[in-house]
This record gives C-alpha cells, structure tokens and sequence, in this order.
C-alpha cells in the first residue's frame, strides 16, 4: 500500500501511509485509539475506498471494492468481533457464503473433507461439528481464521487478534500464526501491545495520528523505544493549555471529594478492585487503551451501575444504588463518552436537552407542569456563555456538530457547580479550536476548586491536563503517576500492560 | 413556507388514486364509490352519529397508542386490552350496589381502564425486566383476551336465561347518556377530553418529556438519570388503561352486556389511527374520525353499489400505507434539509 489517505470530514484518519507486507512475514500495525490503525486495514480489506493511494497486491495495482473481492483476491480478516453464527456449527459456518461444485445444494460432505484438510495442514485443531457458541472465545478465533484460510486467504489481516483473549490463548494464537507464516502465508496485525510486538513481530508499523512514524524490525525491540514513536514522545509540553496556572501548587491536602475505595465488578469487561482519590482542585487522569474498564467504572461513578462490592463516597458520603440523579444533585457533574448517544437526545431542542438532567427540579417544571419559558432561557444562557453555533434554543440537536454538541453537554453538567466532574474521553473527535475550548473549561474548573476526573486514551490531553495519572490495564489499576514523573514511554508501558517490563 | 403537510396531502391523494384504481378494477365507477362513501360516512346527521360512535373507541384507544408509540413500545395488544376491559366493567356493572350514574359509571370505567392497563402492564413488566419483545407479547396477549371473552360468555358470565352466549344486561343506572336519538352517547365527547388532556400530558408535563425521551435515546434517557424500564412497564399499562377504558364505553353506551366481537378490531384500526396520526392526539382526532367514517360508508358502499366492504377495508389499508410512505419520504427530506424547528 503506497500513500493511503482517508478523511472522514476535516480529520485525517489515514494520511499519506504506506505499508508493505512480505509472503511469509508477520507485519504488526502499532498505535494508540484513532492513530488510524483500524481505518487502514479497512481500507484493505474493502470495507473503506481512500480517498487516495495504491494498493498493490502480488505486483500488480488493484482496487479493491468489498470485502469479497478482497477475499477473491486472497486476503482474509479477522474482526475484532467475530463474525460467527452463533447457532451453526463450524462447518456451517465455513459454508457460509462459499460456493462449491454442488451449488445451490450444499455439499456438506466435501467441506467437511476440505476443513480437516486445511486444519491439519496449519494445525488448528477446531471440531468442526460443534456449535459456535458451545466454543471458548479462543476456539471462535480459530474457527475464524480457518474459515479464512478455507477461502484460500494468503494474507490474514487480524484487528486486535488478542483482545478478548487470555494470556495463554494468545500465545497459542501466535503459535498457529507462525505456523500459517512457516508454510508461507502472511500475516497482519493490529495491536497496541508492545509485548505482542517485541515477542512475535518480523517487522512492525507505528503510526500516530493518521501517520507513519517507523517501520522497524519487529523481534527483540525494547518496548520503551516502541512506546515512545506510539505516543510522540517528549512534545506534548508545548501542548500545555494556555495560562495553565500553578504545575506546582501543593496538592491539596484536604479531604478528597471523591473517592472510590475498592470497587468490582462481574462481566465481559470486569473491574477489578480500584481506588482513586479525587481531591478540590485537583484534575485526576484515568488513562488507558479503550475497553480496559473506562466505561464501567464510568458507569459506576455516576449511578448507572452497581458495583458488586466496595464504596464510593462523594464527599465523604456513599453514592452507592441512588441512581444517577440523586448522584447530579450532590454534585457530580458528567460528561459522557458517547456524547451523541447517552449525553443528548438529538430529537430534541437545544432548551430541552439543556434541561436533561434536571427537567423533574425547579426552574425546569414545577408540579409536574414543564416550564418551557425556564428550559428555553437557560439553553440561550449557554448558547451565549459556551458560544454554542445554533440558529436557536429550539434547533434539533442533531444538527449541530460535535463540537457544539459537546459545549451543550459541558454547559449543562458544569451549570449546577459540581463538586466533581468527570470528563470521559471529553475531546475526542473534536476539532482543535473546540478541543482548546474544552480543555480550557476543565482547567478552569480545576481552578474553581472543583474535583476533575479526566478519563481518556489521548496522551496530548492527558499529559496537558493532568495533576495525577492512574492508567487502567484490563479493569485493574495498573499504575499510578503525578504529572511530573510522567513521559509518553512510561504512560506507554503501562497501557500495553508492560509496566513490569 | 413548510413543506411537511404537503407531502402528507400528496400521498393521501395517491393513496385515494390507488384506491381510485382499484375500485375501477371491481367494476364501479370511481366517482360514485367516492360519493356514496362520504354521504354513507359524513353525508348527514344519522350518518355522523355513526360515524362518532366508531370513532369514540378508536380515539380512545389511539390515544393512548400514542403514549406508547412516542416511547417506542409497540403495543399491538389493544384489541386484548379493551375485551379485558368490558369483562371488568360488565362484571362490575353486574354485581354493584345501586347508585346514581354520575358515580356508578365513572367507578366502572375505572374498572374497565384498570383491567386494561393490567393486561397492559404484564406485557410491559416481561419487555422492561426480561427483554422480551413486546410486539409478541402484546399479539398473543390479544388471543388470550378473545377466547376469555368466549369462555365467560358461554359459561360463568352467561345470562342463564337468553338465548345467545352473552351475559345479562347490564342496569339502566350504569349506562352512559345518550346524545340523541341516534345511537351516539356521551362517550363522544369523553373521548374528545380524553384527547385534550393527552395534548397537554404530552406537551406540557415532565411525563410526556420522560416518554419521548425514552422512545428517542434509552441510553441518553438512563443517563440523565430518567428510570427507563419503570417508564416503558408505565406507558403500557397507559395504553392499556386508555383501551381498557375503551372497552367500557363500549358496554355501558352501546352493548350494555358482554359478548363476543363488542371491538370487531378496533384494537387493530387503532393502531393505524395512531400512526396515521402521527401519535399526536390531534392528528389523531382527524384521522379516527375519517376512518371510522370509511368504515360507516363501507357499510352504505355495500348496500348501494354491492361493493364487498372488504373492498373498502383494502382501500382502507391502501390509504394508510401511502401515507406511512409519505411520512418516511417526509422524514428523510426533513434530515437532508437540517435546520428544522424541534
């Protein structure tokens, strides 16, 4: 691939990367969250047309329209998410979408044949009688990439391979990979796991934001070097937001406004036993690769969820099982990851989304009445405070960009004075100048004495914002920094859950 | 100026030319079905009163399909809901004590209202707690409701001495007044404030917001601290109370006893009424009246030109389909065009 660019509107998703990957090599693609990496082999695989750039498969220029094609051609993808019949066994599921002689009827006997085949050959050892939701998730992979190589797949292009896996089940994977690399297949994959990278990679693709930065050999590398080109070392100072006061105020000494002490929770995503401290004036960053608990403990902070033990105080007092309102009046404020879909209802104005959160309480309705004139009043309050574009307080939400969607949400949850505001993922997809806005109303609220929790993936935001540091690997607290003992390739380390190395 | 309303007539007149077409194909000429379709449904003061007593069940029920609808919980079961409601209040109806009118028959709408939203709200609790789909639920519901009726008429309720399976006649004392000579009642207008108090339910209070913003964003709704399954396990047992209620108008204004078939689907053209409506009670006045209208004038359609008012019912459904299209064709323009009023 030669100098792939996509744009997804004014955001570079992919910039001018090239890539290539030999017969017989194993190729990882490394970066943070939105570095591109998902975006690139989309591109690849069908599933993205670039907006510019070559792909040149065995030689020769192709275009690739859809994922078919790709598979025409020899290149297979496994998602992230598998894409199995959960009901159907392997073997049907192989079936699916393949045409053999017999066709329209199928011909299960040579399929059967053809998968043993193919198993023995590379080694994966899958029955293919069973059902697929009878199989461990490990096992589903597997299916899945037989499934690939089935259809004749040269190249295999995996997206997280290991994410959902143990730790025993991806060396295993790997092995299998190798495997598939001796007999001459390639293989590609994405990872934001230095470990995965130093271990099992030929040749490794840093890219950070939309670019590449290296292409290095992949075996033996020192991941502190591999977390510095992931993260841009060293310049996210100059990235400080303006009239940042006081980097070396004491920290305050009082006690801490919020504090969680030892929560879990079950599930596909557990958590596992964190604490944090939130103290007045104080930004506390909780960093991490998405998908290592972020969500959750969200959800827990402010009411959603019930963790399964351990306590969360806001002021000293728990917040435990009173819902997300009872948690809004005492004082916790939230911006939400998904701010289109949890923050906003997009059906509805600018004045009664301004009211969301507070639509049951004083101005907004009184006796069960809604007091538009109150809604209406308090949304142009923070179209002109936040400097919100809209045509009007009674502009459907759905209208406005991101940005502005945003502005409305931080207008509202910071509108009650919280003690606490947690910031989850507050920038991301912004573009620069409501970025700054964004940052520059965090700090102000550090400023005024409120507790910030900044939850986040991005490194700039984080090392820009930050007081202190907590980085969440696999819903556990994997470590814990102030500001200052900070650098991209500490960060790094223990995000790819390599702190001990 | 606003192009919304434009698009509706439009498809509401290639519904009526479809229909048009079709009558054409029966063998009747267009213009005289049309004719004697509006007089036999609109044409004077009988025909209107026939039309009001069909549209008082249907604008009862839609109006609380409304409630449902806006929180996106498809509640199919109306028909089930307004049967349980004439059981309740004819049984009730049955076995009071006597009193004047003015507390008997508002104490037996409740009951009516009550077993409604009680049929309603098992529907509602399995979709709010356990993830069942209500579509289903509320479908088969309907069934169990129908053939209860069928059992009760033919045993314990049964008048032992009539000669048809329905149970007796319900007192003087509990019927609903009547209008005029015509067989409209009082429940006419019963509907119509049941329609003004939903305008302002939905406009204006904090429950129409927590409806809405249920049915347009869930997550959103939970996140501001909204409690979604109370409120879907809520809006159900609303629509269902609203057909319940339907149910015992229908008793105590024109049946005055239990039998089978009293809503001959109301349950079901109720739910046209509430999309063709737009699940706004005011759309819903107009178009509860113009089908129910269809339906009295089918019945003239038949009588005059023999045309089978299965025909009519086709046509029925023709019109609502075109107009449905309508809406989504009107919905897309309206998020291409941006920028449009909330």
């Amino acid at each position: 691939m030669t100098g792939v660019t996509k744009r997804f509107g004014a955001v570079a998703a992919n910039e001018a990367i090239d890539l290539d990957v030999r017969a017989g090599e194993m190729h990882a693609i490394l970066g943070e969250n939105g570095a591109g990496k998902s975006t690139l082999v989309s591109v690849l695989y069908g599933l993205i047309r670039p907006d510019r750039g070559e792909i040149c498969w065995k030689g020769s220029p192709v275009r690739i329209r859809h994922p078919r094609h790709a598979l025409r051609l020899g290149i297979g993808m496994v998602h992230q998410h598998f894409m199995l019949v959960p009901q159907l066994t392997v073997a049907e599921n192989v079936m699916l979408g393949v045409r053999e002689k017999a066709w329209p009827l199928l011909d299960k006997r040579t399929v059967r044949n053809r998968l043993e085949e193919v198993s023995l050959r590379f080694g994966l050892r899958v029955d293919p009688e069973k059902n697929v939701e009878e199989l461990s998730v490990g096992e589903q992979q597997r299916a899945e990439i037989l499934r690939i190589l089935y259809r004749g797949a040269e190249l295999l292009v995996l997206d997280e391979p290991t994410a959902l896996l143990t730790p025993q089940e991806g060396e295993s994977l790997f092995h299998v990979l190798n495997q598939l690399k001796s007999q001459g297949r390639a293989v590609l994959f994405i990872t934001h796991r230095l470990g995965e990278v130093r271990d099992w990679a030929d040749r490794v693709t840093v890219l950070r934001k939309g670019k590449r930065v290296a292409v290095l050999e992949g075996k033996g590398k020192d991941p502190k070097e591999l977390a510095q080109l992931m993260m841009g070392g060293g310049k996210a100072d100059d990235l400080r937001v303006e009239g940042r006061s006081r980097s070396g105020r004491e920290r305050s000494s009082g006690d801490p406004l919020l504090e969680v002490r030892g929560i879990r929770l079950k599930g596909a995503r557990p958590l596992r036993d964190i604490s944090l401290k939130v103290g007045a004036g104080e930004i506390l960053a909780v960093a991490g690769v998405d998908g290592n608990g972020q969500r959750e403990l969200a959800e827990c902070l402010d009411g959603r969820r019930r963790p399964e033990t351990g306590e969360i105080l806001l002021e000293g007092k728990s917040l435990i099982g009173q819902g997300p309102r009872a948690a809004a009046r005492r004082g916790l404020g939230h911006v939400p990851q998904d701010r289109r879909g949890e923050g906003v209802v997009l059906e509805y104005d600018l004045s009664r989304n301004a009211a969301l959160r507070r639509f049951l309480e004083k101005p907004f309705s009184r006796f069960g009445f809604l007091r538009h004139e109150a809604m209406r009043e308090e949304a142009e309050r923070m179209v002109n405070v936040y400097d919100i574009q809209a045509p009007g307080p009674h502009t459907r939400v759905k209208h406005l960009s991101g940005g502005n969607v945003q502005k409305l949400i931080l207008a509202r949850e910071l509108s009650t004075g919280p003690k606490v505001l947690i910031a989850n993922h507050p920038t991301r997809g912004l573009d620069i100048a409501s970025r700054n806005f964004v940052w520059r109303r965090l700090d102000e609220a550090r400023e005024e004495d409120r507790g910030v929790l900044l939850i986040s993936a991005d490194m700039d935001e984080i090392m820009a914002l930050a007081d202190r540091i907590l980085v969440l690997f696999d819903g556990a607290v994997a470590g814990e920094l102030f500001q200052e003992e900070a650098t991209p390739s500490k960060l790094g380390l223990l995000m790819g859950g390599a702190g001990n190395a | 100026m606003r192009k919304g309303p434009w698009i509706t007539a439009l498809s509401l007149g290639m519904g009526l030319f479809f229909s048009a077409c079709v009558v054409r194909l029966v063998g009747v000429s267009p213009v005289a079905a049309g004719k004697t379709l509006l007089r036999g449904g609109m044409g004077d003061a009988s025909a209107w009163s026939e039309t009001l007593v069909k549209a008082t069940p249907l604008l009862l029920v839609a109006g609380g399909l409304c409630v449902a609808f806006r929180a996106r919980y498809w509640n199919i079961g109306a028909e089930g809901q307004i049967c349980a409601g004439t059981v309740a209040c004819t049984w009730f109806a049955l076995h009071m004590p006597p009193m004047p009118a003015i507390f008997s028959v508002p104490f037996l709408l409740f009951t009516g209202g009550l077993a409604g939203a009680g049929l309603g709200a098992v529907s509602g609790a399995l979709r709010a707690y356990r993830g069942v789909n209500e579509i289903i639920t509320t479908i088969m519901m309907n069934y169990v409701a129908l053939h209860a009726v069928g059992y009760l008429v033919e045993g314990p309720m049964r008048d032992p001495q009539g000669y048809l399976p329905e149970s007796a006649e319900v007192p003087s004392w509990v019927l609903l007044p009547s209008l005029s000579h015509a067989r409209i009642h009082a429940g006419f207008p019963l509907a119509i404030a049941a329609l003004l108090l939903l305008y302002v339910l939905l406009k204006k209070t904090v429950w129409g917001f927590t409806w809405e913003a249920v049915g347009h964003n869930p997550r959103a709704a939970a996140f501001a601290g909204i409690r979604v399954r109370r409120t879907l396990l809520s809006v159900a047992a609303w629509s269902g109370a609203m057909a319940g209620v339907a149910g015992a108008v229908e008793v105590l204004g024109i049946h005055f006893r239990l039998r089978e078939m009293i809503s001959s689907g109301y349950g079901f053209t109720a739910i046209a009424v509430a999309l063709l409506g737009r699940s706004h009670p005011v759309g819903v006045l107009f178009a509860g009246v113009l089908l129910a209208a269809f339906q009295v004038g089918a019945d003239q359609m038949e009588r005059e030109l023999s045309v089978p008012s299965s025909v009519v019912l086709f046509l029925q459904a023709l019109i609502v389909l075109s107009v449905l299209a309508g809406e989504t064709v009107r919905s897309r323009w309206e998020e291409t065009r941006g920028g449009g009023e909330g």
